[in-house]
């Protein structure tokens, strides 16, 4: 209560500054700008690439030294405008003024720590190049970098060890793009608590189980990555809260591969391509949010038959694991491939503690397939046709 | 749901008639505003003080004119919305069209959204200015945000010159 009448009693002097401030001069023409604080200058100068920052220079003498301390730091290839691919004399000169502007902003900020550091760069394959890069990067690793953007390609570039032993991350991107990249043990990732891997190889990777070296872990997103399937893989990561696997990329000659998802505190799952994976899931005891978007083969994908086979089985093997979601998403085509299962009336349904159901489309008997077992169930969504029922104890004939 | 930005003048009469919980917040002009205890939870700092025991009360927010609070408490409650329903291309759409204020307006929306700790709101409009900066020339900028100029030419060719890799 003090503190409530005490922020009541000192507005009127707030009032006073603000109209001293504003003495002599309409609101239209003061510079707002200017007289925000550093740190919010610095979260402005955070959304844009750091180049655009440092010509904030020339402003005024207010502007000159902000960007020095700016704790964010981007740095895309795109504002190099390259003449063209083609012309490789031109290409790689551009990439070197490109990377001297990367070294000039690292020499002369301030030294201050980095919260986050994004690269982006579509060629990075020569060794000249390779080693500077590796040299950026290690500054954002000695200055304590919390956030890592890499978005990378380059023929034979690897990211640098010491990304994968940097203690102060919190959240790490890494997108090798076009190429799918061999995944290295993690192994000092003790506060990392985001991860985002696109385009990863995990074939090679010795113990299966390369997440279990993240202790505090809680949102995984897998995308394009390339699972063993020859043996299990495992995720297995204590305070996982939110898993996404995107687009899996899988071999049609291999046995799909056997993912082994133990995950106490997952409440989230997300999982979306044309291809099912062998999921196991082990203590899914939290899961509440289920989302999975089975969607169509892509149209140059020959042999969709084959691949085809395997995918009722695995899908309704999926479900079943998820058997304590509360909210569940399903697309059309996950419906349709359901519906191919035969004798569901008989079957027990994979839920049994449903509360809210979103479909892509309206299947009378997967629907009671789905809600027969869970006797809270309260809500479900079609989209299309769009249709929302409330407390269906016909469970959603209509 | 409750219609957009209801100013009530007398707070200690409003009796809530919905089932919700309500919260009366009040602007550095005295307006009051009676909202969802969910939509005034988005500010970190309105959170904080409900946690700690004072939210029966009337919130004030000092630094805050009513029709900045107004515009807040839109932008909130949209937010409320939009978090139920997890559509984010509409939440886009919004945005944008929320965000579309004067630079004026803009600076008082930042210094609220700090105030009160709206993560959202503040890089909303924080990543307005960043696109409005963006690829200018210093001149543009200067004229747009009335940056008064203190460097001299020559200062200015100085920096420049020091910076020639950045100005290309």
């Amino acid at each position: 209560m003090d503190m409530v009448k005490e922020r009541q009693r000192s507005p009127p002097k707030r009032q006073n500054i603000k109209e001293k401030e504003g003495e002599g001069e309409s609101d239209a023409c003061r510079d707002r700008l200017s007289n925000l604080p550093d740190n919010l200058i610095h979260h402005i100068l955070s959304f844009m690439d750091t180049i655009y920052a440092v010509r904030t220079s020339v402003l005024s003498r207010r502007w000159r030294h902000l960007w020095t301390s700016i704790p964010c730091l981007s740095f895309d290839v795109d504002i190099m405008h390259f003449a063209t691919p083609d012309e490789p004399e031109i290409y790689e000169g551009e990439w070197d003024h490109f990377m001297d502007l990367v070294d000039e902003i690292l020499i002369r900020r301030d030294g201050s720590d980095i919260r986050k550091f994004r690269f982006r760069d579509d060629d990075v394959d020569f060794l000249s190049k390779v080693n500077r890069l590796e040299r950026a990067l290690w500054y954002a690793v000695r200055h304590n970098v919390q956030e890592l953007q890499l978005e990378i390609n380059g023929d034979g570039f690897e990211f640098p060890p010491c990304i994968f032993s940097c203690e102060s991350l919190r959240t790490l991107e890494l997108n090798p793009r076009l190429q799918c990249m061999d995944f290295y043990n993690p192994m000092g990732f003790v506060g990392l608590k985001t991860m985002y891997l696109c385009c990863f190889n995990f074939e090679e990777n010795t113990s299966g189980d390369p997440f279990s070296t993240c202790p505090v872990l809680e949102n995984l997103v897998l995308e394009h990555c390339c699972f063993p399937p020859t043996e299990v893989f495992s995720i297995s990561a204590l305070q996982l809260t939110n898993l996404v696997i995107l687009n899996p990329i899988k071999n049609r000659t291999c046995p799909s591969p056997k993912m082994m998802i133990s995950a106490p505190r997952l409440t989230s799952f997300k999982y979306e391509s044309c291809v099912t994976l062998n999921f196991n899931f082990q203590n899914l005891c939290s899961i509440d949010k289920v989302d999975i978007n089975l969607c169509p083969f892509e149209r140059s994908r020959p042999n969709i038959g084959e691949d085809f086979c395997v995918i009722p089985q695995e899908l309704a093997g999926m479900l079943k694991g998820l058997r304590n979601a509360k909210d569940v998403v399903l697309s059309f085509l996950a419906l349709q491939v359901l519906s191919t299962l035969s004798g569901l009336e008989s079957e027990p349904s994979p839920f049994c503690n449903l509360k809210s159901l979103r479909l892509r489309h309206n299947h009378n008997d997967i629907i009671t397939y789905l809600i027969k077992d869970s006797p809270s169930f309260e809500t479900m969504v079609v989209d299309h046709p769009r249709l929302k029922l409330e407390n269906t104890g016909e469970h959603g004939c209509c | 749901m409750a219609s957009s930005s209801s100013s009530l003048p007398s707070p200690s009469s409003s009796s809530s008639s919905s089932s919700s919980k309500k919260l009366v917040l009040r602007s550095s002009d005295e307006k009051h505003f009676e909202v969802d205890e969910a939509v005034a939870l988005q500010s970190e700092m309105i959170k904080q003080m409900v946690e700690d025991g004072f939210g029966g009360d009337v919130i004030p927010l000092l630094n805050v004119s009513s029709n900045i609070l107004s515009k807040v408490i839109d932008y909130c409650k949209k937010h409320v919305d939009f978090d139920s329903k997890k559509k984010m291309d509409d939440r886009r759409r919004w945005d944008a069209e929320y965000i579309d204020v004067g630079v004026d307006e803009l600076y008082h929306l930042i210094m609220a959204a700090n105030y009160r700790n709206i993560k959202g709101l503040l890089d909303l409009t924080c990543q307005k200015v960043a696109d409005t900066i963006k690829g200018k020339k210093p001149k543009q900028i200067r004229i747009i945000f009335n940056i008064k100029n203190d460097v001299t030419p020559e200062g200015e060719q100085k920096i420049r010159k020091e910076h020639s890799w950045a100005f290309e």
